[in-house]
């Protein structure tokens, strides 16, 4: 019994039907069906309408969520400016309200020109270009009637896809594999490309015209794609490969990314220039009028298509498969292959694949050398915090546990951003080819030291501020174009020195690790920084040059128990063992005549707390206030005698606070004081585990700012875990604190804020009435009133969730135990 | 607190654990890391991990 037709979601447009290229293994000239000689060289005006209306009609009758039309041909440039301007409005008429509608446009690229990609750019359609490698491979093929190369203007097409204006149209490249190419250098010069993704198409062959091959050999095919696969991943797969993920996704349970692999259903249908409707056209390989179904969009509605038996034989998982692919052991993930590729005149398509054993050995060598397989999303345990620890937290202090739950859930978020830099900054177009590649040579370093030296990599990852790098550099990354008028070479050097700084981290790991290794790292505010350990400052002749050039480079070699950091002609030797105890420890070699000093992050002791003093990691600049410069020794002492009074102070009256700020606190990051000399101080969201603050002779004031300022980094911690609220709610709630509205965030985090205020307040009362108490005039019930009125604005605000309900429940709970309430929670 | 009645119970959040994922493995954890940048950075979600390519294979 067949399954019941799956709702079409994907439409082919075949806006012309003719090429102004000859590739000679063009499927769609150069094959069986010739059925191009009949059709229309463009599409008609009423062919665009109608296919518009029924494309509509199929959403609105499913409530599809999303189409998506890819624009194709023939050479669909072809169609000219003004009629894909025709056809894409038309589409996005008629989708409007109903769908989302996902635009692409696949070309060779020949006749890419500024204007087709500003139409593309103003109606949102992204372009896929197909190119076969480096001008020795596109050359074997890609030509034109007449022989000439297409290289030149493909490239400078994707050149024009890759600049600043137009990179976000670049969808990535389809290469048709010829085994006659080496495939390294065809995956590398398509890399050079930069594109967000690549495909490597088996050339379209059947039962009847098999592909080319070696005799006696029947998988040079998998050799080819294996050999690229390995070097993918030795790479840290710096981009996406339709066919490799979608291998490794189907080995893990999870969906094909392609119509060629894989058990799913196969949604599309194909529109040619006259209106008819066909299936999908690479069946123009199998035979003349393969593709056909006799169906049209001016007779017929899609629904009839999707009961056509070519759609529906493809919609069956493996109930649709020969017997023969019905008991290998990889068919989850090789589905048969592509349908067409499974076609034997008198069988039809009731036959493996003509690849099959390519496809058997391709999948069988990803899958054992897949580590990890078991690690994907479904079954992944999931962070979380103890009941009794979230009750605590909620109640304004939070256990050590709690708080190592609430570290240990940074500890992947920031794993995840990595990793997210890496895949969004390893593709850019926006990068220099060379900071590209200096970056895959970090991430590969990164990651063999994640994996020989775990514990230094936990160390260093565990930085405050290396979620705060990564979060930048995705928001740069996210730029859609900078800003006219803006200096581009300066805007791509800044991302280049940021991107460049997951060097900086690697060799962090390594000096921590002792593990030999040579890394680039940026040279950023003259300065050559190693996260958690400290900077090697240059001296002023290193002072800025010019933004476009990029950033100044150095390199970091660690040799045994040597650290040596070369920049230009300067070099200058660590001893390592010095560096990790926090000591000045630079040597310059002999000969070398630029100035430079290593400048260490200093650490505050004190008994049964010790923090880092962060004065000079670059991306500490993300209070609120300005980050005060580096640190004389003296200034340190003072900061010394003033954390260790704080301290005290807090172990003394405000033991209740300890385990968490003894567990969650890392870092202290010194701010300049406020312009009337006033104490500052705060957190970032992106950099848990570090406060910021002036310097404060008075122990209770310092006190106060590190359990306030940790308050609302443990209330951080816990929103990125868990939703309190509806974030899509922007509605403004006044602030019981007299400083105008805020949205539900800063609400909470208000009064959150203010519980602990009221609780040191409350403590030092009970304990003595402190002259610091009096000549700041606070007094505990103000605080404990304006707590409560923020907590009844939030509970009865509606935008609360389930947990974030329990969790300010809680929160009132705690103002209730503080001091006397009267009817209503107010306190009296 | 409801959810929080029986001490012993976890308050599981939707954040996946990765701590002993390999960094060289998370690239191929496309969803996993997008989920990451959602809850980390909101809004930043499509600077990581671009759309979702055609399952037409002769269109990318």
């Amino acid at each position: 019994m067949s399954r019941p037709p799956v709702p079409l979601n994907q439409f082919v447009i075949k806006v012309a039907s003719r090429c102004d290229l000859a590739c000679d293994h063009c499927y769609v000239y150069e094959a069986a069906d010739q059925s191009w000689h009949g059709r229309p060289m463009v599409i008609a005006d009423e062919v665009i309408s109608q296919a518009a209306r029924r494309i509509a009609e199929h959403a609105r009758s499913h409530a599809l969520p999303e189409v998506q039309v890819v624009l194709h041909g023939g050479e669909p440039l072809l169609a000219g400016h003004a009629r894909l301007r025709r056809l894409v409005t038309e589409l996005q008429t008629a989708l409007r309200g109903l769908c989302e509608l996902d635009l692409r446009i696949h070309t060779n690229g020949v006749l890419l020109n500024e204007g087709f990609c500003r139409l593309f750019a103003e109606q949102g359609v992204k372009v896929g270009i197909s190119i076969d490698g480096d001008r020795a491979a596109n050359d074997r093929h890609r030509r034109y009637a007449d022989g000439r190369s297409s290289y030149d203007k493909v490239i400078q097409a994707i050149g024009l896809l890759s600049s600043t204006r137009f990179r976000k149209l670049y969808a990535g490249l389809l290469c048709t594999i010829d085994i006659a190419n080496d495939p390294v250098v065809v995956y590398e010069s398509l890399m050079e490309l930069a594109p967000p993704r690549i495909d490597f198409l088996l050339p379209h062959a059947t039962w009847d015209h098999p592909p080319a091959r070696t005799p006696a050999k029947d998988n040079e095919y998998a050799e080819w794609l294996t050999a690229i696969y390995d070097h993918w991943v030795s790479q840290g797969r710096p981009v996406q490969i339709r066919t490799f993920d979608s291998i490794i996704s189907t080995l893990r349970g999870g969906q094909s990314f392609s119509e060629a692999l894989g058990l799913g259903a196969t949604a599309l249908a194909v529109i040619e220039t006259d209106g008819s409707y066909e299936q999908v056209d690479s069946l123009k390989a199998a035979y003349d009028g393969a593709p056909e179904t006799g169906l049209n969009v001016f007779d017929h509605a899609i629904d009839v298509v999707g009961q056509h038996p070519g759609i529906l034989a493809r919609q069956q998982g493996i109930g649709g498969l020969c017997p023969t692919c019905q008991e290998c052991p990889v068919v989850g993930s090789c589905g048969g292959g592509l349908y067409t590729h499974r076609y034997r005149d008198g069988s039809g398509f009731a036959n493996p694949s003509v690849y099959c054993t390519d496809l058997l050995t391709l999948i069988s060598h990803i899958g054992s050398r897949l580590p990890h397989a078991t690690a994907a999303v479904p079954g992944r345990p999931a962070h979380g915090i103890s009941g009794q620890g979230f009750r605590s937290l909620a109640a304004g202090f939070g256990d050590a546990a709690a708080v190592t739950s609430l570290i240990e859930a940074q500890r992947s978020l920031v794993r995840g951003l990595l990793a997210a830099v890496y895949q969004a900054g390893a593709t850019t177009a926006a990068l220099p080819a060379e900071a590209r590649k200096d970056l895959r040579t970090a991430w590969s370093v990164l990651t063999e030291l994640d994996r020989e030296q775990p514990e230094a990599t936990t160390v260093t990852l565990g930085h405050p501020y290396i979620r705060v790098w990564a979060v930048r550099c995705l928001e740069e990354l996210k730029a859609p174009a900078w800003p006219a008028g803006q200096n581009e070479a300066g805007q791509a050097g800044r991302l280049a020195a940021d991107l460049g700084h997951l060097g900086a981290i690697a060799a962090a790991i390594a000096v921590r690790a002792g593990a030999g290794t040579a890394v680039t790292v940026p040279v950023i505010n003259t300065a050559v920084h190693l996260p958690t350990l400290g900077c090697l400052s240059l001296g002023a002749e290193h002072a800025a040059r010019p933004a476009g050039d990029g950033p100044q480079k150095a390199i970091v070699r660690v040799i045994s128990n040597a650290v040596i950091i070369e920049v230009d002609e300067g070099f200058w030797t660590l001893d390592r063992a010095a560096l990790l105890a926090g000591e000045p420890c630079a040597a310059p070699v002999p000969g070398n005549t630029r100035s430079g000093e290593w400048q260490p992050v200093r650490t505050l002791r004190t008994p049964g707390c010790r923090v880092a003093l962060e004065d000079t990691d670059p991306y500490r600049n993300c209070h609120a206030s300005e980050p005060a410069p580096r640190l004389t020794d003296a200034e340190v002492a003072r900061w010394q005698c003033e954390f260790q009074a704080a301290w005290r102070e807090i172990e003394r009256e405000h033991p209740d606070y300890v385990p968490a700020l003894a567990a969650g606190l890392s870092t202290l990051t010194p701010l300049v004081a406020g312009p009337d000399g006033s104490d500052v101080g705060g957190v970032a969201r992106q950099a848990f585990g570090a406060v910021a603050a002036s310097p404060s002779a008075d122990p209770v004031a310092m006190a106060l700012r590190l359990i306030q300022e940790f308050q609302h980094a443990k209330l951080g911690a816990i929103l990125d875990l868990y939703d309190l609220y509806d974030p899509a709610d922007e509605r403004l709630f006044p602030a019981p604190w007299g400083k105008g509205k805020c949205q539900v965030e800063g609400l909470l985090q208000g009064a959150y804020g203010h519980l602990a205020v009221t609780d040191f307040w409350r403590a030092r009362r009970q304990f003595a009435l402190g002259a610091a108490a009096v000549d700041a005039g606070c007094e505990p019930a103000e605080w404990r009133a304006r707590a409560a009125e923020a907590i009844d604005t939030l509970l009865d605000s509606g935008l609360l969730t389930p947990l974030g309900t329990q969790f300010v429940q809680e929160m009132r709970s705690s103002v209730a135990a503080s001091g006397p309430l009267a009817d209503g929670g107010h306190p009296v | 607190m409801q959810v929080t009645d029986d001490p012993r119970m976890t308050v599981l959040s939707e954040v996946a654990d990765l701590r002993d994922v390999p960094l060289a493995d998370m690239p191929g954890l496309g969803m996993v890391t997008c989920e990451v940048v959602g809850r980390a950075a909101p809004g930043l979600q499509g600077a990581s991990v671009p759309a979702a390519s055609a399952a037409f294979q002769s269109a990318i």
